[in-house]
């Protein structure tokens, strides 16, 4: 990370953290009597604390787009979202900065970082996307292990210990990215984050190879044109020697 | 890549030539070739062949010379970022090629048969149709073929990645990011709930021990040499034209239907990386020669090291001595085969389809 945006960062660690919170919270909440809420009481208790108001309010306070939250819960996300505009360095004034007509004896190099900045401005959009897609899938899990634990309940199939839980969780989240990696959404997001990193590093590569340049040392794109040179050569050698196996296999005594 | 990662495989073996990084080998006690026609085995590019012989008793390579085939094994070797302008046609036209000769060679200069799986198995059916004369029989293992066929999640990996992107930045593919590719198509079961049901401290030593060696061969994923990767990635998981009559490789056009030998294809039922129509569509292109399908119950990796690994050793090592692929006792259920009289009429269907 060259250029930080704290709370960008945050808040987008913070929305899987939120799926994996409410997650626990609607399972404490919502089969209780199978087994998994007591485990979970019981592990807080464990630490000194009740866990339940924990979780729910770990829950409401990150569970931006659940329509039940309370009002802190619904406000904090734009607000997050606002305050990180604020933040030290806003793209608007970055892109100012940075993106300015070059001029001067420098100019190839300042074109060359702000090449870079784009890369970057791209890729970190590719990046929010694809976790936006993530988290979509946990939210999907969330639901299915729900109605999952639901499920064992009704049939009083309690939920033996923790680690029965974990594989219930982990059963129920694969199934959620079974079915939406599937989507076209989560494919362009994967997509776009891989062609997103790969302009970022063929700006990186030409920055560095600018510089190995300039200090007299071979450059990855020197080293990949003699490889091809090389290359070439060899798959020609390689094919005249055919050539010549074929000759004297037809006139039957060796070319020299 | 350190030793302990690269992971070695458990029969007997002999290099008998190279060029560049790949290495030819040849398996089996003794060093004087034998007198029934010999196997050439054509694994994958990504991934590495050590999976073939990957433990005691879970070795297929094993299992083949157990059962008379005198086996020989193509490696790629591990390229690096030298070869990121190693093309498909250096693969094909070069490499394979020449170990094709070479082990033709020790045979006499006779055609020899030839076993590819997976992407291998690609190779080994772009070979056949360009050098028609140099090959004998052709088995394909869990072999992609209509790369849009059934549920193909590599191809909804890539569909949307600019590959020619890919490439141009990396230049040789690294191996890390082919097995974070496998790793994201089921990433809860490969990165933790493989783990929580691992072999512990008390189970079967045997299993423990397959168990290890098998999560050592995953993460043992060699580079991918840049222009080998674009045109495969490309041409075949984004625009199929391997299906369609229309993969050109080294100017020449790779047409299915000109393969006239005697062809095994076999795929896994459950193999989530090469769905079985992907595999079948092979029977529809070849409308010349002999050609058999079989079924096998197990997924991408699990008919060769699963606890029915013999029931593929044993299909194989049949059909290639009697061109039968299943044994003599009426136990072909799943065997489908179709021949077709050299004028290119159908001769015979017999058994049936359970595949």
């Amino acid at each position: 990370m060259l250029l930080p945006r704290p709370l960008d960062w945050l808040f987008d660690g913070a929305e899987l953290g939120a799926a994996y919170a409410e997650a626990v919270a609607r399972l404490a909440a919502a089969a209780p009597e199978a087994g998994a809420g007591q485990i979970l009481q019981r592990a807080a208790r464990e630490l000194g604390r009740s866990g339940r108001p924990i979780l729910r309010l770990w829950a409401q306070l990150w569970s931006l787009e659940e329509p039940s939250v309370g009002p802190a819960g619904r406000a904090l996300g734009p607000a997050l979202r606002a305050l990180d505009q604020l933040s030290f360095w806003p793209q608007a004034l970055l892109d100012q900065a940075i993106l300015r007509p070059a001029l001067g004896p420098l100019r190839e190099v300042a074109e060359g970082g702000q090449q870079l900045w784009l890369a970057w401005r791209e890729l970190e959009r590719a990046r929010r996307n694809w976790l936006g897609q993530q988290a979509r899938v946990q939210a999907r899990a969330q639901s299915l292990l729900v109605e999952r634990l639901r499920g064992r309940h009704q049939r009083e199939e309690p939920v033996a210990d923790l680690r029965a839980l974990s594989v219930l969780w982990l059963d129920a989240s694969e199934a959620a990215h079974a079915q939406l990696s599937r989507d076209d959404g989560f494919l362009l997001a994967q997509g776009q984050l891989v062609n997103a990193l790969s302009a970022w590093r063929v700006e990186l590569r030409e920055a560095g190879d600018g510089l190995l340049m300039r200090l007299g040392l071979p450059s990855r794109r020197e080293l990949d044109a003699a490889h091809e040179r090389i290359h070439r050569q060899g798959r020609e050698l390689r094919q005249l020697r055919r050539r010549l196996d074929q000759l004297e296999n037809s006139i039957g005594t060796p070319v020299t | 890549m350190s030793g302990l990662r690269r992971a070695e495989g458990v029969t007997p073996r002999e290099e008998i030539w190279r060029q560049d990084r790949l290495r030819l080998y040849r398996y089996g006690p003794g060093s004087a070739p034998g007198h029934g026609v010999p196997l050439l085995i054509v694994y994958a590019l990504v991934n590495r062949p050590t999976m073939l012989d990957l433990a005691p008793g879970r070795s297929f390579i094993a299992g083949l010379l157990a059962r008379g085939i005198e086996v020989y094994l193509l490696d790629w070797g591990y390229p690096d970022a030298a070869d990121r302008h190693l093309a498909f046609e250096d693969y094909l036209d070069d490499y394979l090629d020449s170990c094709v000769s070479q082990v033709s060679a020790r045979h006499g200069g006779q055609p020899i048969d030839l076993l590819g799986v997976c992407q291998g198995g690609v190779i080994s059916l772009c070979y056949a149709a360009l050098h028609p004369g140099r090959l004998r029989r052709l088995v394909t293992l869990v072999t992609p073929v209509d790369f849009a066929a059934g549920d193909n999640s590599l191809a909804r990996l890539v569909r949307d990645v600019d590959v020619d992107a890919l490439v141009d930045a990396l230049g040789t593919v690294p191996g890390e990011l082919m097995s974070a590719g496998y790793l994201a198509l089921q990433p809860h079961q490969q990165l933790v709930r493989k783990y929580l049901a691992m072999p512990g401290r008390d189970a079967d030593p045997e299993e423990r021990d397959l168990f290890l060696r098998m999560e050592q061969w995953i993460y043992d994923s060699p580079a991918q040499a840049g222009e080998m990767f674009r045109q495969f990635a490309r041409d075949c998981f984004q625009r199929n034209l391997l299906v369609r009559g229309e993969l050109e490789i080294g100017g020449q056009r790779i047409d299915l239907s000109r393969i006239r030998l005697p062809v095994l294809n076999v795929y896994g039922r459950r193999d989530h990386l090469v769905p079985p129509p992907s595999s079948q569509a092979l029977g529809r292109l070849l409308d010349g020669g002999d050609y058999t399908e079989r079924a096998i119950d197990g997924g991408h990796i699990g008919i060769f090291v699963g606890r029915r690994s013999e029931e593929l050793q044993d299909c194989v090592a049949n059909w290639l001595k009697t061109g039968a692929a299943d044994p003599g006792d009426g136990s072909g259920a799943a065997c489908r085969r179709t021949a077709i009289s050299a004028a290119g009429t159908r001769a015979g269907e017999g058994g049936s389809s359970a595949a």
